[in-house]
């Protein structure tokens, strides 16, 4: 049977690992080759990097005097990490065309995933779709709470968007998309646990996978959406601070008859 | 010594199949034209995409000979992955009906899972049918990396050397002569994924 999957987020900021909160407060972690490393030992199910530098921003802080050496470029971090991870690679993060796309997945990208631009321009998802397949095609949606209703967000969580989440979804499947990743805004790094609700809600509207992001603090919180109809579990944070918590996390999700790896 | 040749038809990424061979220490290259085929020990077929697409690049490059003549009729082992194991099979029913290479007696269909999500993405299951050199019984139970909508029905049971389960049971590996297919990725399964590429080039 096919299992649910349990994915770490990495969050690059000018090359380097970050810790994102509410999308706006950010620390560095470090090195995405050193903490490759850490999660190829987890046998991590996959790995979503996603590029969060802001416009204006570049690579520069990442020097050879770090661990590994590379150029400072995206793509150059990305041909690096795509050497040595044995297991599937989405990267995304400020992708606007499909020239972007090819460049990605030209150097080892599994998977792309688009939020923004794809709102936008929602035919980029059939060029990817058409060029790629749809499994390469990863539709990121954010979500915020407002007076207790959920609505679609763009633009790393600046603008609110006009159109439904749920129709939002739908449309990006029915143009190509090959998996949905939802992401709460409101529950990014405040550890308190996954908005199952709205994960539940898109993952009843699509045909296609969901993966569940935002929220999670301590291990326990992946049961609540994964005993639902999302397909996977994504989280930062808490790989990146509570020991051993990947493998924690597998144990506790079996002993609760979660079918993990 | 082995010098693994990747067939290079313009579809999908061939880095990560290159880069895993690397990490097994297995030298290897990607084919490019005719000629190359006889510098290859093994050969793989990798591929991500449609099965019309890819067998439309295969004859482009006059690489559907190639295969033919000069990797299975010379008995070099050959291994398809995901698209690449499809493209094995007799005939494709994606964007149309498409011939394929037919190595493989059978046919290629979108999965009848009922309820379930299509694309099958994830980790699953294999159960090893039929052991061989490449799929032995190491395989079994072992959980790989699947991403696909269509899969191989192949004509001959024996044909079929492991199945998974996604509402249906489904074929996961093939094996005829030398030539070997696996629907899922090798370089995407981490340790299980490397020990059937080992295998492989230790034909």
């Amino acid at each position: 049977m096919l299992k649910k999957r349990l994915i770490p987020v990495l969050y690059l900021q000018n090359g380097l690992i970050v810790r994102s909160e509410a999308f706006t407060q950010f620390k560095i972690i470090g090195d995405p080759i050193q903490q490759l490393e850490r999660l190829s030992e987890w046998q991590a199910d996959e790995l979503v990097y996603v590029d969060i530098t802001r416009p204006g921003g570049s690579n520069e802080q990442l020097r050879s005097d770090l661990k590994y050496k590379f150029d400072d470029s995206l793509i150059g971090i990305l041909r690096e990490i795509a050497k040595f991870a044995r297991m599937p690679l989405t990267f995304g993060g400020g992708v606007q065309s499909l020239q972007q796309a090819d460049a990605l997945i030209a150097n080892g990208a599994d998977k792309v995933l688009i939020n923004s631009a794809v709102y936008k321009n929602p035919d980029l998802i059939t060029q990817v779709a058409n060029k790629y397949g749809s499994q390469a095609m990863m539709v990121g949606i954010d979500v915020k709470r407002e007076g207790g209703k959920a609505s679609l967000y763009v633009d790393q969580g600046r603008t609110r968007a006009d159109k439904d989440i749920l129709h939002w979804a739908q449309e990006a499947v029915s143009r190509g998309a090959g998996e949905i990743l939802v992401n709460s805004i409101d529950r990014d790094g405040c550890a308190e646990g996954f908005d199952t609700e709205v994960h539940e809600q898109v993952a009843e509207a699509v045909s296609v996978p969901v993966i569940a992001c935002g929220g999670a603090g301590i291990f326990e919180h992946f049961a609540e959406p994964l005993k639902g109809n999302v397909s996977a579990a994504a989280a930062g944070n808490i790989f990146h601070f509570t020991e051993l918590a990947y493998r924690r996390a597998k144990k506790y999700l079996k002993s609760k008859g979660i079918n993990v790896r | 010594m082995a010098l693994v040749g990747i067939i290079n038809y313009g579809i999908g990424n061939l880095t990560s199949v290159q880069s895993a061979l690397q990490q097994i220490k297995a030298d290897s290259f990607l084919i490019e034209d005719l000629a190359d085929f006889d510098r290859a020990t093994h050969v793989i077929l990798p591929g991500v995409g449609a099965f019309a697409q890819g067998m439309e690049n295969l004859h482009q490059r006059k690489f559907v000979s190639g295969i033919h003549e000069r990797v299975v009729q010379k008995e070099k082992p050959l291994l398809g992955i995901c698209l690449g194991m499809q493209l094995l099979g007799s005939i494709g029913y994606e964007f149309g009906e498409t011939p394929g290479l037919g190595i493989i007696p059978g046919k290629v269909i979108k999965m009848e899972v009922g309820s379930l999500r299509l694309p099958h993405v994830g980790w699953n299951d294999l159960s090893v049918t039929c052991p061989n050199p490449v799929i032995t019984q190491d395989f079994q139970n072992q959980a790989v990396y699947f991403v696909h909508s269509y899969h191989l029905v192949t004509e001959h049971a024996e044909d079929t050397c492991a199945t998974s389960d996604y509402g249906i049971a489904f074929t996961a590996c093939v094996s005829r002569g030398r030539t070997f297919g696996a629907q899922f990725h090798p370089e995407k399964s981490q340790s299980f994924g490397l020990k059937l590429l080992q295998n492989f080039v230790s034909l």
